[in-house]
């Protein structure tokens, strides 16, 4: 009795998320549907969502600024008004899910997902207390082939560092990324915090027993800058790490 | 000689794309035909003595990825193609190209080809980590350059504008006269549409994004 009673509880919940305020949709639109979130892939580093709209372009220095933190999972829309193809949890590896912004219409939203593949986007209809939107101004810029990356705020330089990158046999892969989460490492030792990116290789399926995310971070050892040397994840010194780790997540990375 | 296997591969690649052609027949917009309303985007598309039709091809609100692609007569592959339009613009886009030096064409190779145009008559392109033969391109060309490589013409960032405000963006278009008129990464931006002005995100500004908070944990990453 009480499962059935919490299942219907719950069929509530999705139906706010997912259908209330339908004044600019149409009343046959999907997103006016009652969505099943069960039905529907949970978009993280390990799973790769099909259907999703592919937004691999990286505009150096372009963003619309905002990201947004889901206050509950929410489904995701291949496009406005469109079909479910997953859904956003709360969190991310144990921190908040922050997911940046890179278009709208109307009251929805297209974010950028960390699950592959590379470049996948979806669309998030933003209903009153759906999701918390913030500022974010900064953007990193990584370009490989000089090495270097380049950290701005509101279109200015706040510093330009030589990074290493990934080898030829796995670059690091281009496209616009943002950072996932920022992790205090408690099993490898090469770097104390990892920022995981919701990018992967293209080169490698697994990595470590992972998906394989890349990251950036740093090493024990000045040997990689700027040198090709990882296996996809970009390498920066202690220095920079300590910045990096300061910047709000969903923080977009522009990789050429 | 090519090997039994592989031929099987080209020809059931060829299949494949033909089937493709089929259902997407109907949608077709060849570039410059559509002057009046209706966004439209395709990935590529060749006609001559190669034929490719419209790959993936949407018109109207739609949007179409493909996980790659393999050019007929083992000429080369396209991945991550995606093809998508909504009322306000159209964008379409290739990542991971090759295409061999053959059937007259020039080797061309790029890490992301993208075309893009909104309904208020803007169109772009670029162009990340691409070569014509030796020729490395720039990311952001502007509109309508020109590469004369003897028979083969190449228009990068081609743009028309239509007498009703209407917008065609091709990213790469070759051409080698009287064989092949290959094109990459096409939209078509239409005046008219509603183009669904974006509500603000927040009421007022957005408060300012707060600075991550370390979580202890594992991450396994490409190192």
């Amino acid at each position: 009795m009480r499962l059935i009673a919490a299942f219907g509880a719950a069929i509530v919940v999705l139906c706010a998320a997912a259908c209330s305020g339908g004044d600019s949709s149409s009343d046959n639109s999907a997103a006016s549907q009652p969505v099943d979130l069960s039905k529907l892939t949970e978009v993280n580093t390990f799973t790769t969502v099909s259907g999703a709209p592919l937004e691999p372009r990286s505009h150096v220095g372009t963003s619309t600024g905002e990201v947004i933190h889901p206050r509950n999972v929410l489904p995701i829309y291949d496009r406005v008004n469109g079909k479910a193809i997953a859904k956003l949890p709360t969190t991310q590896m144990g921190a908040p899910s922050w997911v940046p912004i890179i278009a709208k219409q109307g009251d929805w939203a297209e974010v950028l997902l960390p699950s592959r593949p590379n470049g996948a986007a979806g669309w998030i209809h933003l209903t009153p207390g759906a999701a918390d939107a913030a500022q974010d101004n900064y953007i990193i810029n990584v370009d490989r082939a000089a090495f270097s990356m380049e950290l701005v705020e509101s279109g200015k330089s706040l510093g330009k560092w030589t990074i290493g990158t990934g080898k030829s046999e796995h670059p690091t892969p281009v496209g616009q990324a943002y950072i996932i989460a920022a992790i205090e490492e408690t099993v490898t030792n090469y770097s104390p915090i990892i920022l995981p990116l919701s990018y992967h290789s293209n080169s490698l399926e697994t990595f470590g027993g992972g998906a394989g995310t890349v990251g950036i971070h740093t090493w024990p050892n000045n040997s990689f800058l700027g040198k090709p040397s990882s296996d996809g994840c970009i390498r920066v010194t202690k220095e920079v790490l300590d910045k990096l780790v300061k910047l709000p997540l969903g923080t977009i990375v522009n990789i050429t | 000689m090519i090997p039994l296997s592989r031929k099987k591969i080209v020809a059931g690649a060829i299949g494949a794309l033909s089937a493709a052609l089929v259902a997407s027949v109907m949608f077709v917009s060849a570039t410059g035909a559509t002057e009046t309303g209706g966004n439209s985007a395709f990935a590529i598309k060749a006609e001559g003595l190669l034929k490719i039709d419209p790959t993936p091809s949407v018109s109207s609100t739609d949007n179409k990825s493909l996980a790659n692609v393999d050019l007929p007569n083992g000429l080369g592959f396209a991945k991550a193609l995606n093809a998508s339009a909504s009322e306000g613009k159209a964008k379409a886009s290739v990542a991971d190209l090759q295409v061999n030096g053959a059937a007259g064409l020039p080797a061309l190779k790029a890490e992301l080809i993208e075309a893009k145009c909104s309904n208020d008559g803007h169109g772009s392109s670029a162009l990340v980590n691409a070569k014509i033969g030796d020729h490395p391109l720039k990311v952001d060309v502007p509109a309508n350059t020109g590469i004369d490589l003897g028979a083969v013409s190449v228009m990068l960032n081609k743009q028309t504008k239509h007498a009703d405000g209407s917008i065609n963006v091709t990213a790469v278009s070759i051409k080698v006269q009287g064989v092949v008129a290959l094109e990459i990464a096409s939209v078509h931006c239409g005046p008219g549409g509603a183009v669904v002005t974006p509500q603000p995100t927040c009421p007022t500004a957005c408060p300012a994004a707060p600075p991550a908070e370390p979580v202890k944990g594992h991450v396994a990453v490409t190192g």
